[in-house]
């Protein structure tokens, strides 16, 4: 009879191993590197880095236009002429997407999945999913100035994608073109 | 119709007595299933235990805090993805926390996916993850005559946090001093939510509702339960059944 509690537990034990060995991983998925992402967004050109501060007072407008805004009081940016490109990161549903968006002339050229970490909405990478934002601008409202075609089981996914486009459009404002 | 008052009898007599040993684990069934119908707006599925009876039921131990210190503070993370100053939530961070340190206007935070500056006075300068060309996952930082560096895969990358730019070298040299953790004070420590972050009590629930808590005999038991409810709507329709064609 002694020996039953200790067996429950080693059974329970058991079960919370084998429910960890079955959780994904938390490790992000990287589908682009940094210097893939600026080859794409750039060519042969060589983008200077380029860093904006955000006061207190941007971070709540980006708040209002936007619905979210970057933690950090700078961000770092790459620039050629016209064009900038930005790296961002945006919670999913649990964990953060890393997002590449390049923007000229107030309108986007294209957005590139980096690295997604959740366990599902992984579809968002696709292109099918991604040229949907080329040419597509900032609305005065805060919106895209086009719609974006979701995806079934990926909402919080495609949601996370349309802010940190909106957030590069608005971020591309401040630094002027 | 005497067989049929008998089997009448007999059905309501089992009826009642299934009925009422199943009345407390159905009342049970049926709350802890509607709570988790409901488990985002309870907050079930985020809120992190923290009783030591649900730890020693699961045989595991609650996590200790990983700490640093670093200029006046202590720059903690427990278990998840939330970095402390002292007992201040300051921002998450992805992956384990493996250093921290102050240098010059910085206090520069280590997690395996990421590095989060901040000022000297904690506030959140930025965060440098995978975009900024990090090399992932870290495994240390250190500081050397030089200034810091950061380990990823073995190798050691110089760090500067007004260019941050990561390119490897091959030796660490002799006057690298890798940050180590240090113990929490136990006064701080229990100012700080504990808990696995998997050990929510959405999951206690769901083990409880299915039985798994109770290992073996738990899921035995809630398929028993399921099978006197079967038996009590067959035992239900049964008696209807025979009153109506007595009527």
């Amino acid at each position: 009879m002694a020996c039953r509690p200790a067996r429950a537990r080693a059974y329970l034990a058991g079960l919370v191993l084998v429910w960890l060995a079955l959780v994904p991983a938390a490790q992000a998925e990287q589908y682009l590197s940094r210097e893939d992402f600026l080859a794409g967004a750039f060519g042969a050109a060589s983008p200077s880095v380029e860093t904006l501060w955000l006061t207190a007072d941007q971070r709540a407008a980006a708040e209002a236009v936007v619905g979210w805004a970057p933690g950090g009081l700078r961000t770092r940016y790459w620039r050629e002429g016209e064009r900038t490109a930005w790296i961002l990161e945006h919670i999913g549903k649990e964990k953060p997407i890393t997002l590449g968006v390049t923007v000229e002339g107030d309108s986007i050229v294209s957005v590139a999945v980096l690295a997604f970490r959740e366990s599902r909405g992984w579809e968002i990478r696709y292109p099918f999913f991604t040229e949907q934002f080329d040419g597509l601008s900032l609305a005065g409202d805060g919106k895209l100035s086009g719609p974006v075609d979701g995806i079934t089981g990926a909402t919080l996914s495609v949601r996370a994608v349309e802010r940190m486009a909106r957030l590069a459009l608005w971020l591309d404002a401040q630094v002027g073109s | 119709m005497r067989l049929r008052a008998r089997l009448v009898s007999l059905l309501w007599r089992w009826h009642r007595r299934l009925g009422l040993a199943a009345s407390a684990f159905v009342l049970f069934l049926a709350l802890s299933g509607i709570a988790l119908n409901h488990s985002s707006g309870l907050a079930l599925d985020h809120t992190r235990v923290s009783s030591s009876l649900v730890y020693a039921l699961y045989g595991v131990e609650p996590p200790a805090p990983r700490a640093y210190r670093a200029a006046d503070y202590w720059v903690s993370q427990v278990a998840g993805e939330e970095l402390y100053f002292d007992a201040q939530p300051v921002a998450r961070c992805s992956g384990e926390l493996v250093g921290a340190l102050a240098q010059g206007d910085y206090l520069v935070l280590a997690c395996a996916e990421e590095v989060l500056l901040f000022t000297a006075d904690g506030e959140l300068l930025e965060s440098l993850g995978i975009g900024a060309g990090l090399p992932v996952p870290l495994q240390a930082l250190g500081r050397e005559a030089g200034g810091l560096l950061l380990k990823a895969g073995g190798q050691f990358y110089p760090f500067d946090p007004d260019l941050p730019d990561f390119v490897p070298r091959p030796e660490a040299g002799d006057e690298v001093q890798l940050v180590q953790a240090a113990e929490l004070p136990a006064e701080l420590a229990g100012q700080l939510p504990g808990g696995l972050d998997w050990l929510t009590w959405e999951r206690v629930l769901l083990d409880l509702h299915s039985g798994r808590l109770a290992g073996p005999l738990g899921v035995a038991l809630v398929d028993a339960l399921g099978v006197i409810l079967c038996v009590l709507g067959l035992s239900g329709f049964a008696m209807w059944w025979l009153h109506r064609r007595r009527g």
